[in-house]
């Protein structure tokens, strides 16, 4: 049996078709994908020269794909889609990002202390978070985002919120992995401060599966950005973003259905490339696919 | 344990259940080639047990699992194998597949991870009664019933609607065993069948087993890589090493005249019974070979003691005495 | 026993709900913006704002109007909206046979087409086939419901004329009116469903497939084909029990965004315009109602992944 299984283990696998050899080309093109993608969303604008986001021109709306000056047409007020596209992608991109580094940051911390300390403190902070758990992720955006208005600002904090227990349950099980080694007692018994050994000690170790959660959710941040901007709860207009351009377009579907499309296509190809790399890293280091 | 068998071995074909010659598997690994098993040549009697012994990785397993074509696409099979005369190398994996379960069964050495988890044990008998014979459930189930009280389950009508995880580890086995009976094989394969188990029931089966190729006139192939066990309950014996044979004879006069000396350090690594289970082979300096990795010679000597210059060419397998194979320069025991 | 783990189950469940009604509540009702204000309008008189106050008992301590809300609730009662005065349950109740077909019909629809498509691909063992399902399988997962509804729309509705883009005909109405207007909704809904639920499940039928079980089933002269149906498939099947639980939140997020994009008077359409409009009680009533409903369905895929798995079955009669 024994020799079996490892002359088969060694294979790339009788029924899993060539994993090994596809994992370098599943982390660099979805990587270069979205570095071209956010290279374009930050610097294209200055690059490229295109109008402003927010310029109206009321002489070419609904400028269909190609035509000159504005590539990917424009929409009801002859804003450029290109251009409204970049910027979009900016606050997408910003409100991705910056969610979860929040959600991360305050989760994470959440799980060290919970996991580190255990006893009537872990309980309460693991059944606060457990009520977030029990709302349907966009519920809870939606009804954060209500509770504080509409606003860039306001869409990061609403989903950062809902993101906070996940990252509290990963830092948590890593932190208690990481105190039943020895050498974490030996130092509780040494007397050094908690804080110093969740920061000195806690932290270092479970950084790395931090950041790769962290990694693998700024797709989801994405989305539920995009929804609360298509249904009018995030982004406010004029600003542009992915969610609310397609909420738009989606009036004018037949007469220029470029508005919903572009950034369709933008959100779509932000979001594959991001999935697939976070699928990638994971299978690397995990061997486990992510869904 | 009779040693009259012996001359038995060396008559023509028809007497076996079972002829392999010259079989060779292997691997394609990473577009390497790995050889796992080279030119191995055995038959098996009818109601008697072949027992092949050998390390992890000596390439006994893996000779078993391609006889039954269970090996998969990697595997590359040639030389012959001849099950109650029919010739099974190259022959179609869907022909191949109607003979699996019928002529040749197989026990495995886990018997909880041998069985579908989810499914109950009497399910999973009757379903390989079912699918040798053109039965309806009711009477699938009572065949199954019966198999299992034909290996000594207790109570069988109870334990029938028992998933895995409710029984014991030997009941457990029992039911493989129940299960690989169900179309009254020629030829019985039963890999590591005991070493998940412990030292009372591992008895008890080898015993099931017994009787049973006894009762039923089948061949059995029991796989071990304990010599004890093997010079209790087989009849031949073949040492691999390397995915080679290094030593054959009827199983009495190979434990009365060892001549490899592979086979002498696996018997002096017979796991007592007053000493820790499982420390196994833990008196044979070294590592068995890594089949990825041949080197040229006899694959024991980097682990002999008695290697010589000579050992760096490899010892062809001959028959040294009547019935007694072994492939050794320096054989134990006889003047060169 | 079963029965006792039920038991503990809904007593785990209670203090869960409790914070959920109460964070709520407190969100909700902290609102910045005044309530009177949007019911009567930008023109309204300090004096009327007062009344309108009273009247719906906007004056007292948050304490005790979530009190009294709570003790209504349990009872069914989960007050009435401020603008419209109907009952919140009555609005919920009309809404939600909307909400829950859309919500079967794509489930259901999403799994036959997940289990065909991962059997299929495990049979058929072709680098091609699996090399295309990984990408629609990608492709479903990475795109938000109304990108494939806006395409859906685009393509059917648009061009070819087939189905209508919005609107909802009642089953009560017209059987294929309702068919008709459900199709394109519960199919945005379901491609991303479909997609999580192909892929877990042909990785798990991948990976059983290494099982030593089921080298045993081949080595009874199993054909593949009873392998992956009977034994393979079956196994594979309480993964996908777990992966439907786990999903059932994006779902009725999906939902709402799906009954956004096609006009249909469901749940999430009705929540959405709620919280335009500054209906607290609506919007209160529903948030609490669907965390209920979630935690609830939750429970009860949890409970019949314990029932139909003889594996957990016995631990919980242990245990």
């Amino acid at each position: 049996m024994d020799e079996v299984v490892a002359l088969e283990g060694r294979r790339s696998g009788l029924l899993t078709i060539g994993r090994p050899r596809h994992l370098d080309w599943a982390l660099w093109i979805p990587g270069t994908v979205l570095v071209l993608l956010l290279g374009a969303c930050f610097l294209g604008p200055q690059i490229f020269g295109v109008p402003g986001p927010n310029v109206v021109n009321l002489g070419v709306p609904h400028v269909g794909l190609g035509a000159p000056g504005h590539l990917f047409g424009t929409d009801e007020l002859g804003r450029d889609l290109l251009s409204r596209s970049l910027y979009g992608g900016q606050t997408s991109f910003v409100v991705g990002i910056s969610s979860v580094a929040i959600g991360l940051g305050l989760g994470g911390l959440l799980g060290m202390v919970s996991g580190f300390t255990g006893g009537w403190l872990d309980s309460v902070i693991m059944r606060v978070l457990d009520i977030l758990l029990a709302f349907p992720s966009l519920i809870l955006a939606l009804t954060v985002a209500t509770y504080l208005g509409p606003s860039e600002r306001n869409v990061i904090l609403a989903i950062a919120f809902f993101t906070v227990p996940s990252y509290a349950r990963v830092a948590r099980s890593g932190t208690m992995q990481f105190k039943e080694r020895e050498f974490l007692l030996a130092g509780e018994l040494s007397g050094a401060g908690k804080t110093h050994l969740i920061f000195r000690h806690v932290l270092p170790n479970i950084w790395g599966r931090l950041m790769t959660y962290g990694l693998l959710t700024i797709g989801v941040a994405m989305i539920v950005e995009a929804s609360l901007s298509f249904l009018g709860l995030g982004i406010r207009p004029p600003q542009a973003s992915w969610g609310a351009m397609i909420a738009d377009g989606k009036a004018y579907l037949t007469v220029a259905p470029q508005m919903a499309l572009v950034p369709g296509a933008f959100l779509f190809v932000a979001i594959t490339s991001l999935n697939m790399l976070g699928d990638g890293i994971r299978s690397r280091f995990s061997g486990g696919e992510l869904w | 344990m009779t040693s009259t068998e012996g001359k038995v071995v060396s008559t023509v074909d028809t007497d076996a259940a079972l002829v392999l010659e010259h079989l060779r598997v292997t691997f394609n690994v990473r577009a390497k080639e790995v050889h796992a098993v080279n030119d191995v040549s055995l038959r098996v009697r009818p109601g008697k047990t072949l027992g092949i012994v050998g390390e992890s990785g000596s390439g006994k397993s893996v000779t078993v699992r391609a006889i039954m074509g269970l090996l998969g696409h990697s595997a590359t099979i040639s030389g012959s194998v001849r099950l109650d005369g029919e010739e099974l190398v190259g022959m179609p994996e869907d022909q191949l597949r109607r003979r699996r379960g019928v002529k040749m069964a197989m026990v495995f050495q886990d018997p909880m991870s041998s069985l579908n988890p989810t499914m109950r044990v009497g399910s999973q008998v009757a379903e390989a009664v079912r699918h040798h014979h053109r039965v309806g459930r009711k009477a699938a189930w009572s065949t199954a019933i019966d198999l299992l009280r034909s290996v000594r389950v207790p109570d069988p009508e109870r334990r029938a609607s028992d998933y895995p995880h409710q029984l014991s580890g030997g009941m457990r086995q029992r039911v493989m065993i129940a299960m690989a009976l169900s179309a009254r094989p020629s030829v019985l394969f039963a890999d590591e069948p005991t070493t998940a188990l412990d030292v009372t029931t591992q008895t008890q089966i080898l015993r099931l087993l017994d009787d049973l190729k006894e009762r039923y006139g089948m061949g059995v192939v029991l796989i071990t890589h304990d010599l004890g066990i093997a010079a209790r309950h087989t009849d031949d014996l073949a040492v691999m090493y390397g995915g080679r044979i290094v030593e054959a004879a009827p199983t009495a006069s190979l434990m009365s005249a060892i001549r490899m000396p592979y086979t002498q350090a696996l018997m002096d690594a017979i796991p007592r019974i007053d000493a820790l289970s499982h420390s196994r082979l833990a008196s044979i300096e070294g590592a068995p070979p890594d089949p990825s990795m041949p080197s040229p010679g006899c694959a024991f000597a980097p682990r002999c003691p008695r290697a010589v210059d000579r050992c760096s060419t490899t010892p062809p397998l001959t028959e040294g005495e009547p019935g007694h194979r072994w492939a050794c320069w320096y054989p134990l025991g006889v003047q060169s | 026993m079963i029965l006792g783990t039920v038991a503990r189950r809904l007593l785990h469940a209670i203090p869960v709900l409790l914070g959920v009604s109460m964070l709520t509540f407190v969100l909700l009702n902290l609102l910045p913006g005044n309530v009177a204000l949007a019911i009567l309008g930008p023109g309204a008189t300090p004096k009327q704002i007062r009344i309108v106050d009273r009247q719906d008992g906007l004056t007292q301590p948050l304490w005790d109007r979530y009190w009294h809300w709570l003790t209504q609730a349990v009872q069914g009662n989960l007050g009435d909206s401020l603008l419209s005065h109907a009952s919140v349950s009555s609005l919920i109740g009309q809404a939600i046979p909307v909400t829950l077909e859309v919500i079967l019909v794509a489930q259901i629809v999403a799994l036959i087409f997940a289990v065909t498509f991962a059997l299929f691909a495990v049979v058929i063992r072709n680098p091609w086939v699996d090399r295309f399902l990984s990408l629609l399988a990608f492709g479903g997962i990475s795109a938000p419901p109304f990108l494939f509804g806006i395409l859906l729309i685009l393509i059917v509705s648009v061009d070819l004329h087939w189905l209508p883009a919005t609107g909802w005909i009642p089953l009560t109405q017209s059987f294929t009116g309702n068919l008709r207007t459900v199709i394109l909704p519960a199919a945005t809904l379901g491609i991303g469903e479909f997609a999580v639920h192909m892929r877990i499940l042909r990785g798990d039928m991948l990976e059983q497939m290494r099982e030593d079980y089921v080298t045993t089933a081949r080595a009874k002269g199993l054909p593949r084909s009873r392998i992956v149906f009977v034994h393979v498939l079956r196994n594979s099947l309480f993964v996908l029990i777990t992966v439907v639980g786990v999903n059932i939140g994006k779902l009725i997020s999906g939902a709402v965004i799906v009954e956004v994009l096609f006009a249909l008077p469901g749940v999430g359409n009705l929540l959405i315009n709620s919280i335009t409009e500054r209906d607290i009680t609506v919007v209160q009533g529903i948030v609490v109602f669907v965390a209920v409903a979630f935690v609830v369905i939750n429970l009860g895929v949890d409970m019949l992944y314990s029932a139909l798995d003889p594996r957990i079955r016995r631990a919980s009669t242990d245990g």
